[in-house]
């Protein structure tokens, strides 16, 4: 994995262009759908991604008006606590906001602090959340019915081995899910360990009709079929979402849709926590035909370089709903990546 | 003296006369119109994206009316066809207010101790009153300590933000014309060490959107301006999906105009489409200290 320390990713087949020669190579010689999975294969270099772990934490708050919250309180509710023993890189932190929109608009009316006490502060005084956006460039180049979930760290999957993940629809979806018979399309992506080639594991699952009020019923997806277990080692990069059907190509199927994945090893990713698509998906962008989609109620605050949070430090974030009448409800999302090794 | 990378953009409104009307056969190729950039600087000019859109469908990757190649004079095409436009669309915008200028972290703009990120807004004449609660205006840049005599882009740095909030701010209560100043300690380069930044974002609201509503000046440690230009917002919230040039963005020398041919290729079209196209990325400069 000897690589240019200057170049953060290599992708194989993409020559990343030169200054000097001027124009690059440019995926739109390829297909779409090489240069998307082209790009799903970039790779860190410098580092054993081995040793690399997803992390993420969530809270979900319900913030009346002129409401302030404080999401880490030691001893009390340590969610955004680094309780590991490793060191953890944050090189995410998400507000998501229940569907911002008719007025007002939450983004501008949501202010934050940030910090990690006592070693330092991020943001110290009160901005709107919505200031915090660093990237808006994280769509790739898929289908629009398919939301790609990217790993914050790459995972390395064994040959043979199972990755499993558990998936349920939450109550506000119920209604709609007993009329409608989903299939959802869930594949793992990611290239081969030795060969750099692109891999991909699809595993169509079909929904069941749920019957009303059966709220925290889930299912396992078991990539566990000969066909669906990578036959050389993979290093996972993305986890995809991909929907039949989605009605006036509206993405509200993965408003609802919570997963939860099991790694056959390695540390806990999760906590054991559901995750809904919507918070972790990169593809929330625009909805075909013009207006705004889900990326109305997104905040993505990426930092050049991630945050470290050592063993038992924290990530503070504070929270208030400026509005005077409205009720809020936030997803507070850090992701991350934890070493293998002890700190 | 050293280099430092001030953010640009240009923008030019190309009128695609319809193809029926107005078809040319060049070389095999219909040309009607040509779009150019040039730097017009004296040192070299790094092209990161385009973003072309028209006065009827601003959502282009929805539904394009025209083919587009793009080359550099002197130099080759990148496409020797023209393509529709949505085939060169690798990076889509969901809207968001934030641009990352820096070409895959090779390009930030420097601030040194000492001096300051000043920012100014103005109420556009589209700003809406509809507010029941003022918003709040405000700037942050993403920025990365510059550990001494480290390369940039390793991890020796500490991640850092420069923001300002005003905030509430009586918006509808501003006239037209008042400048906001977004004066704050927290814009000020910390003292222990330059930043890079790379990236700014200002919230839009939805009335905002677009650039309806807020015009921003900003000014680099040197009292340049970033982005000669009154459309802030709507470079940064551009409503079309760009074209990436790519992890190194084109280089452009002095003298070198970057090129792009554009046709209109609805052949039920009989009306012109007027094409705007921005062109997005750095230009080198000396850093000014």
């Amino acid at each position: 994995m000897a690589g240019n320390p200057e170049s953060m990713t290599f992708i194989p087949g993409e020559d990343p262009g030169d200054f000097a020669l001027g124009l690059p190579n440019h995926p739109s010689d390829l297909s779409r759908l090489a240069a998307y999975k082209l790009r799903m294969a970039k790779m860190p270099t410098g580092y054993n991604v081995a040793e690399k772990f997803p992390w993420w934490r969530k809270v979900h708050e319900v913030l009346r008006a002129e409401d302030k919250i404080v999401l880490l309180r030691p001893g009390w509710q340590a969610t955004f606590e680094n309780a590991s023993d490793h060191d953890v890189e944050v090189d995410e932190i998400r507000f998501y906001m229940t569907w911002s929109r008719p007025t007002p608009d939450y983004r501008t009316r949501l202010l934050c602090k940030i910090g990690i006490p006592p070693r330092r502060e991020i943001i110290a005084d009160w901005i709107p959340v919505h200031s915090l956006h660093t990237e808006n460039d994280r769509i790739l180049i898929a289908d629009m019915d398919a939301f790609t979930y990217e790993l914050p760290a790459p995972y390395v999957l064994q040959r043979g081995n199972q990755f499993a993940m558990d998936w349920r629809f939450n109550a506000a979806f119920l209604t709609n899910m007993a009329i409608d018979d989903w299939v959802i399309e869930v594949g793992l992506h990611g290239w081969g360990l030795q060969d750099y080639e692109p891999i991909s594991l699809m595993k169509p699952v079909r929904g069941w009709p749920q019957p009303t009020g059966a709220v925290n019923q889930w299912q396992t997806i078991a990539f566990e079929e000969e066909q669906d277990r990578p036959m050389r080692d993979a290093v996972i990069t993305h986890i995809s979402f991909g929907a039949a059907l989605t009605t006036n190509v509206n993405p509200n199927v993965f408003e609802a849709l919570e997963f939860r994945p099991h790694a056959p090893e390695g540390p806990d990713w999760h906590q054991g926590e559901f995750f809904a698509v919507r918070d972790v998906a990169e593809q929330v962008g625009r909805v075909r035909g013009g207006g705004a989609g889900m990326a109305d109620c997104f905040v993505i605050h990426r930092p050049i370089v991630p945050y470290v949070l050592g063993r038992g430090e924290g990530m503070l974030v504070e929270l208030w709903n400026h509005d005077v009448i409205a009720e809020v409800a936030a997803d507070v999302i850090l992701r991350g990546s934890q070493t293998g090794r002890r700190a | 003296m050293t280099i430092n990378y001030l953010p640009f953009q240009r923008r030019e409104v190309v009128v695609v006369p319809p193809m029926k009307a107005a078809r040319v056969q060049t070389g095999g190729f219909a040309v009607t119109n040509i779009a150019r950039m040039s730097s017009g600087s004296t040192k070299r000019a790094i092209i990161q994206d385009v973003i072309m859109y028209d006065a009827v469908n601003m959502y282009l990757a929805d539904g394009c009316g025209f083919r587009v190649r793009f080359g550099v004079d002197g130099r080759n095409y990148m496409t020797e066809d023209l393509y529709d436009y949505r085939c060169y669309i690798d990076v889509q915008h969901p809207l968001k207010a934030t641009w990352d200028w820096s070409c895959g972290k090779r390009t930030p703009y420097r601030l040194y101790p000492g001096q300051r990120m000043k920012v100014l807004m103005q109420r556009s004449p589209y700003w809406s009153d509809q507010f029941t609660t003022a918003p709040s205006v405000s700037v942050q840049f993403n920025c990365m300590k510059v550990a001494h005599g480290s390369p940039v882009g390793t991890k020796d740095g500490e991640p850092m933000m420069l923001y300002s909030t005003k905030f509430p701010q009586p918006a509808f209560a501003t006239a037209l014309g008042d400048l906001i100043d977004l004066d704050s300690p927290r814009l000020y380069c910390p003292k222990d060490s330059p930043v890079d930044i790379y990236s700014v974002t200002i919230p839009d609201s939805q009335f905002t959107r677009g650039g309806a509503g807020q015009i921003v000046y900003i000014l680099d440690g040197n009292e340049r301006p970033f982005w000669d230009s009154t459309t802030f917002v709507d470079m940064l919230n551009i409503m079309a999906s760009p074209i990436s040039f790519g992890y190194g963005g084109v280089l452009l020398d002095p003298d070198e105009t970057l090129r792009a041919d554009i046709e209109n290729s609805d052949p039920n079209m009989n009306v012109n489409r007027t094409v705007t196209v921005t062109y997005r990325g750095v230009l080198e400069v000396e850093d000014g200290r």
